[in-house]
């Protein structure tokens, strides 16, 4: 749910300015979902975790200034394209991450007490 | 991001396609003034530049120059350029040279393109090895 959430406000984006607007209010919700995350982490004692998610955040912001940047003749697409390769990838670090995390979880609760 | 190499490695490659890209288009400024009289063709040079946030070396295109060789004389004493003698001046623009020119800076370009994916390749093996 995600992966198709930001996958699809990405291509969004490429289109022009009216339609990066929609796609920043298709992030936004996925913003709020990381700081939420990172409160509830950092609360539980790691703030390792909340770091990580700040950072994040950080690479998709970038990719939205980026690419604003360049709707507005300010930047090139090379770096257009490297934002958002770098988007990518922190994406599947963060889904691989989580994918992980549950499936400890779910080891956890199979277990015979 | 900073020190992270694949990062760094996609940065860089992004900013060699950048220059290639800048290259072409002098060249293609230079082959489209082919017949402007009078008309000096353009040179790029590109130059190291250290960045101390980062510690890397970054590539920057440096200043665009004008190659001042005059070009040919040709002889027409009807065109409304030509000087005493009869005699108008071309542009030095050598078509070979500016082909041969663009074909480097779309190799150069490949190679950059290359890199750029093969690091992207080289952070998704290294995720599979989370995956399982």
């Amino acid at each position: 749910m995600e992966v198709s959430g930001i996958g699809g406000g990405l291509g969004a984006n490429l289109g022009a300015l009216r339609q990066y607007k929609t796609a920043q209010k298709a992030l936004a919700p996925e913003n709020n979902a990381d700081k939420k995350i990172s409160s509830a982490q950092s609360s539980g004692g790691a703030s390792g975790v909340g770091k990580a998610a700040e950072a994040f955040s950080a690479v998709f912001e970038n990719v939205e200034n980026t690419m604003q940047a360049h709707a507005t003749g300010q930047a090139d697409a090379h770096s257009v394209v490297e934002a958002m390769a770098n988007a990518e990838l922190a994406l599947e670090t963060a889904v691989t991450i989580r994918n992980r995390v549950v499936e400890a979880y779910q080891e956890l609760l199979r277990m015979p007490v | 991001m900073t020190n992270n190499p694949i990062a760094s490695a996609m940065a860089s490659a992004s900013q060699g396609m950048n220059a290639q890209a800048f290259r072409l288009r002098i060249v293609s400024e230079n082959l489209s003034n082919t017949d402007t009289h009078g008309y000096h063709r353009k040179q790029v040079s590109f130059k190291n530049e250290f960045d101390g946030a980062s510690g890397e070396t970054r590539l920057s295109i440096g200043d665009v120059s004008l190659d001042q060789k005059l070009g040919d004389r040709l002889f027409d004493p009807s065109h409304p350029l030509a000087d005493g003698q009869g005699f108008v001046l071309m542009s030095n623009v050598d078509m070979m040279v500016e082909l041969a020119d663009a074909r480097e800076a779309s190799r150069s370009y490949e190679a950059n393109l290359t890199t750029f994916s093969q690091a992207r390749k080289m952070y998704n093996g290294l995720l599979d090895l989370i995956r399982r």
